[in-house]
């Protein structure tokens, strides 16, 4: 755990503000040593800085928008893993009518509070506790599963549901995973603001070194980057981001569950 | 504020997307070249060598976030496409499974089966989706039903649990098809971040632009058409319900076909 979230302290305008700052105080502290440098020999010793200067600017375009990728797809793993987990619920729920009762009302009650719990633990932002209800909550159903075992004869509709509920169990564990620990690694967090700064700062030196004036288009390109690594920052949060996984798919689940009780 | 402004970019008809970027593009070149000029006439000047630099990276920046975004627009397209055949699929299995569960359940589920696929078809013809929704919905309720009556009645639960195993199917891809339609899009952040960056890309290729020169390249309107036509084809390949892009509905009107034929 310690591996991820450091920058998770932060609110992400915040930190957009942050890499702004950090970016535009490496441009102008670039520009200030260029512009104290001797001028450049000649017109060689220019194209030798310029190719510099383009291979860390390339580097940090890649670096960039590679994490994006990444971020991207953890995000979109997140919201499959959602929507894969409403699915075993809701298969689990209907397989419960399979067997007698009671373990049959037992089995759709505590699956009806296994969606509660899951709701509620996003809705308030607690995950540990939301997580260690979850567990309990499916040791409870597994006990049910086979306390059904002893009652019935048709012992296939029991690996039906046996079947449904030990999916319900993975996926429980692929939703912490790809949420908790499928972050951008603080490494990489390091590495992009490292890049960041120092191409800022080869752009100033580079503008200092040829005494040009100062550019528009320097603030700009830091303006992009920095829009763009908040970007990344938005995907990598599975909490507290301006984007969150939709629970829309998980509400109309426990409308449905609740529908059917009737 | 952001809600509304996702809801704005996801009512435009796919032909918006275009005038729009276009216009977005369009207007921001135009500005930096305007601004860069009105720098080169003044005696202190940029250096024509550093602004490039930066254009390029900009221009690759740019590039690269569009070349992902495009990437998760056709992954999301290709899932959509995926979600049919599979409940295609499990439709058809699930129809000739019925054939071992007791009569009158069979012939009933049969028919349930039919109007299930002529329901889903009809729905994407028409446009009507949310009402293909409920009517799915109500579809699975009596589908189920028939499948714990059958169970009541017959003596061999092996055969059973394999049409409740193909049931249980039908009905997490509906949910699956719905989601995939429905929520799993572009992200809206993501389309934030590139109309800010667009605007600053075509502005700073402008500005270089009006630096060197007086005029604008012909090739400025290449640049313009590209960039429009590619967040255009995003767009489109993220809507699967609308646009030019949808998924096609065959591999459901084959199984339809089959179930005809079946049956006499």
């Amino acid at each position: 755990m310690q591996l991820y979230g450091l920058l998770d302290a932060l609110p992400l305008w915040a930190l957009f503000v942050a890499t702004l700052v950090v970016a535009m105080l490496s441009y102008e502290g670039g520009f200030w040593v260029g512009a104290r440098s001797s001028p450049l020999p000649d017109s060689q010793q220019e194209k030798v800085v310029s190719r510099l200067v383009g291979g860390i600017l390339g580097l940090l375009a890649f670096m960039v928008a590679f994490t994006f990728g990444v971020a991207a797809s953890h995000f979109d793993a997140r919201r499959q893993a959602l929507h894969d987990e409403i699915n075993a619920i809701r298969t689990a729920y209907l397989r419960a009518d399979l067997l007698q009762e009671p373990q049959r009302a037992e089995i759709r009650n505590l699956l009806r509070e296994y969606v509660d719990v899951r709701l509620e633990g996003r809705r308030s932002g607690k995950i540990e506790e939301a997580i260690t209800r979850s567990e309990e909550l499916q040791d409870q159903l597994w006990s049910q599963a086979v306390a059904a075992k002893e009652n019935t004869l048709n012992t296939a509709f029991i690996g039906n549901i046996i079947q449904s509920l030990n999916e319900v169990n993975t996926i429980h564990s692929r939703r912490v995973t790809a949420g908790l620990e499928a972050r951008i690694p603080n490494i990489i967090w390091f590495v992009i603001y490292a890049i960041t700064m120092l191409a800022s700062a080869s752009i100033g030196y580079h503008a200092g070194l040829t005494r040009s004036r100062r550019l528009p288009v320097a603030p700009a390109l830091i303006l992009a980057f920095s829009v763009v690594i908040l970007l990344i920052a938005d995907l990598d949060r599975p909490l507290g981001g301006y984007l969150e996984v939709d629970q829309k798919a998980m509400i109309d689940l426990r409308n449905k569950m609740n529908a059917q009780m009737r | 504020m952001l809600m509304g402004l996702y809801g704005l970019v996801d009512d435009f008809p796919i032909l918006a997307t275009f005038v729009f970027t276009l216009l977005v593009v369009l207007l921001s070149y135009e500005a930096g070249f305007r601004a860069g000029r009105w720098r080169s006439r003044r005696r202190e000047r940029e250096q024509e060598v550093v602004v490039r630099l930066i254009v390029g990276t900009m221009l690759g920046l740019l590039t690269f976030v569009l070349a992902f975004t495009f990437w998760l627009a056709a992954t999301h397209f290709d899932a959509a496409r995926q979600a049919l055949l599979n409940e295609a699929n499990a439709i058809r299995t699930a129809y000739l499974r019925a054939d071992l569960l007791p009569e009158p359940h069979r012939t009933e589920i049969r028919d349930l089966l039919r109007e299930y696929v002529d329901v889903r078809l009809e729905g994407v013809r028409s446009g009507n989706i949310e009402q293909a929704i409920a009517r799915s919905e109500e579809l699975h309720n009596r589908l189920w039903s028939q499948a714990i009556a059958a169970r009541e009645k017959d003596s061999s639960p092996i055969l059973m649990g394999y049409f409740i195993l193909s049931l249980n199917d039908v009905i997490a891809l509906h949910t699956r098809r719905l989601t995939v339609g429905r929520d799993f899009r572009i992200p809206k952040t993501i389309w934030i971040v590139l109309y800010v960056i667009i605007p600053l890309a075509a502005a700073s290729v402008g500005c270089h632009g009006g630096l060197t020169g007086a005029s604008r390249p012909l090739v400025t309107v290449g640049f313009v058409l590209i960039i429009s036509v590619v967040m255009t084809l995003i767009a489109d390949l993220d809507n699967t319900r609308k646009g030019s892009l949808r998924v096609s509905q065959q591999a459901l009107a084959d199984v339809r076909k089959t179930m005809n034929t079946t049956n006499h």
